[in-house]
């Protein structure tokens, strides 16, 4: 298990690596300012009658007002100082959720909006996973059942999370107009309400469907095996059959999917916070990058790095308790 | 004969209406997607873009600059599948020959390959294409360039992936009688990769590709809701000097990430380039998980 865990803090630091060299990248740009301004990527100019049909193209010659060159040397002394902050704590942020220009410490503002992310995290963590079990369980029962619980996890794994959110947004608009009832927060992008159901609604969604594949899976292939028929003619209850044997041996295998329904959960926790303004770390990275400042990047993208080594570590950790024949070793 | 899976079904029935949206502009009388109109009348009221579904002939509505939204989805759906699509060949192109090598070579080369799908494992997908591309962003001035780092980007970031599950099976493969066989009679390293190993894993690829496909279109969406999508801009100033700034290239992603900041007012402009993504991918991952079932069937 220790072997599991020093493999892990390796990637870890390996990741760490990447991250800040990819992050840092901005840091070495160096542009030159034409007398004119015109927003990156913009193809030109239409003036039209407002009455007459138009057609958009693409204006000739050159429609950017800068010219981009990278320069090595400012792309180190950026990593450099960079490092020697961070090593010191004396990172500073000028642009943070609208707050006052004056630089603010950044370590303590990056504590605070990874604990509102990570209370998302878990809750919706908590609710998918015991969701999960309970339809992954559904396939020991009727035809029915079983057809619910595997259409469902299916269904949850297909459709995407900012579909979800999107249409959450809308039926509580259709619902307040039609009925004057609010489903929850109407929570606009930049500026709207802010609430929790809706996002730990959406983002339980993955947990839960992944869950409930797993486990009937592991069920499926558990109540097939030799021990539960001895457990079955010996006469011990069909309750306890699935709890004490099915699913103590189904747990451990379930587990191994855990590190990939981690990776997704993380990676729709920064669409779900985006979209519902949940001001967390991935609303933060957001403001990192329209901000233009590399080093908030950076420094979330190393949180996020080590909380994924860590969620990854815990079930691998898990399954190995779970599993008394894994205990030996860690790496999945 | 054997009863096809549902998802298979439902997979299928989608896919072959978004065959028919691609072939659509062939057969059908639509507006240019680039064409607008800044002020029309309505019975006796002049009205200005955009143009709610149903409104003045525009059955989905019009963007905000009267372009018809529903020409816009309909050839979106040749530029995102396009881009989707050359995003899973460089994932497959890439990885399928490299797992099989790392796969049949073992050792080191399994050792790289490996590490390097745990390594881009331990980073969630999109916080390292988002970082990566918005990183990239000013070092890839146009947007031919642009769109080449763009496709770029999210093919090799893919790719660690897929090669370490080529490897994987191509492990498993590695131990059948066939191809211990065909060892024995001195076929080469090329030879049984091509003729004994890749026929086997046939199956796994095709359950593989259309998986790929959802996940690429789903990336595409999330990082559009981030303002990391291909395409530019567009000015277009009316005869009140009034300035709009609108999206160029009918695509998807770009009309969903541009957008959707007029959610709560214009819902249609987020939500039909949302539905038509989030159900493409949908029908992507109905149809892998119908052939997987199916090929556990059999």
């Amino acid at each position: 298990m220790l072997k599991g865990w020093g493999l892990r803090l390796g990637l870890l630091a390996f990741s760490a690596v990447i991250v800040v060299l990819v992050a840092m990248l901005p840091q070495g740009v160096v542009v030159t300012e034409a007398e004119t301004f015109t927003p990156p990527g913009n193809l030109g100019e239409v003036r039209t009658d407002a009455t007459k049909k138009f057609r958009i193209e693409p204006a000739d010659g050159e429609a950017d007002g800068f010219t981009y060159s990278w320069s090595l040397a400012k792309y180190g002394k950026g990593l450099k100082r960079y490092g020697v902050e961070l090593v010191r704590g004396t990172l500073t942020v000028q642009q943070w959720y609208g707050t006052a220009q004056e630089a603010l410490p950044l370590l303590p503002l990056l504590k605070d909006t990874w604990w509102l992310s990570f209370q998302l995290f878990a809750a919706a963590l908590l609710l998918g996973v015991v969701l999960g079990l309970l339809l992954g369980g559904l396939v020991l029962g009727s035809r029915g059942a079983r057809a619910f619980s595997v259409g469902l996890s299916v269904l949850g794994v297909s459709v995407p999370d900012f579909l979800l959110i999107l249409l959450g947004q809308l039926l509580t608009i259709w619902s307040y107009r039609t009925f004057g009832v609010r489903l929850w927060s109407v929570l606009g992008v930049q500026g709207g309400e802010r609430g929790w159901l809706l996002p730990l609604l959406a983002l339980s969604i993955i947990p839960m469907a992944y869950t409930a594949r797993l486990i009937s899976t592991a069920l499926d292939e558990a109540m097939r095996q030799e021990y539960i028929r001895t457990a079955r003619a010996k006469g011990v209850p069909e309750v306890l059959v699935v709890l004490k044997h099915a699913m103590r041996n189904a747990l451990p295998r379930a587990l191994n999917g855990m590190p990939a329904m981690l990776n997704v959960t993380l990676s729709s926790q920064l669409v779900v916070e985006v979209l519902t303004n949940h001001y967390g770390i991935g609303s933060g990275l957001m403001r990192g990058l329209s901000y233009s400042q590399p080093h908030v990047v950076a420094s979330i993208g190393l949180i996020f790095c080590a909380w994924f080594v860590v969620m990854d570590g815990l079930a691998v950790t898990l399954r190995a308790l779970a599993n008394p024949q894994l205990r030996g070793g860690g790496a999945s | 004969m054997r009863r096809m899976p549902l998802a298979l079904w439902i997979g299928l029935v989608l896919l072959a209406g978004l065959a028919l949206v691609l072939v659509w502009p062939l057969f059908g009388d639509l507006p240019h997607p680039q064409q607008g109109v800044l002020l029309q009348m309505e019975g006796k009221r002049l009205v200005a873009p955009p143009y709610r579904p149903g409104q003045l002939g525009y059955p989905l509505g019009s963007d905000l600059v009267g372009r018809d939204y529903l020409s816009r989805l309909v050839y979106g759906a040749r530029m995102t599948l396009g881009i989707a699509l050359s995003i899973n060949l460089i994932r497959f192109a890439g990885a399928v020959p490299l797992g099989l090598w790392a796969g049949w070579r073992r050792g080191w080369a399994a050792a790289v390959v490996q590490a390097a799908a745990t390594g881009f494992g331990s980073i969630p997908a999109l916080v390292l294409v988002f970082i990566t591309l918005r990183g990239l962003r000013p070092l890839l001035p146009g947007d031919n360039a642009w769109l080449i780092g763009y496709v770029l980007v999210l093919g090799l970031a893919g790719m660690p992936r897929i090669a370490e599950q080529v490897r994987r099976r191509t492990q498993e493969i590695a131990l059948m009688p066939h191809v211990e066989s065909a060892q024995a009679v001195g076929a080469g390293t090329l030879r049984i990769l091509r003729r004994h190993i890749l026929p086997v894993m046939r199956g796994d690829l095709l359950v593989m590709v259309p998986s790929e496909m959802a996940w690429v279109l789903m990336i595409m969406a999330q990082l559009a809701l981030f303002g990391v999508f291909v395409g530019g801009w567009v000015q277009v100033e009316t005869i009140t000097e009034n300035i709009y700034i609108v999206e160029y290239i009918p695509e998807w992603g770009q009309m969903l990430g541009a957008n959707r900041q007029f959610l709560l007012q214009y819902s249609w402009l987020a939500i039909y380039p949302g539905l038509a993504l989030g159900i493409t991918a949908a029908a992507f991952h109905l149809l892998a998980e119908g052939l997987r079932v199916r090929g556990l069937r059999r």
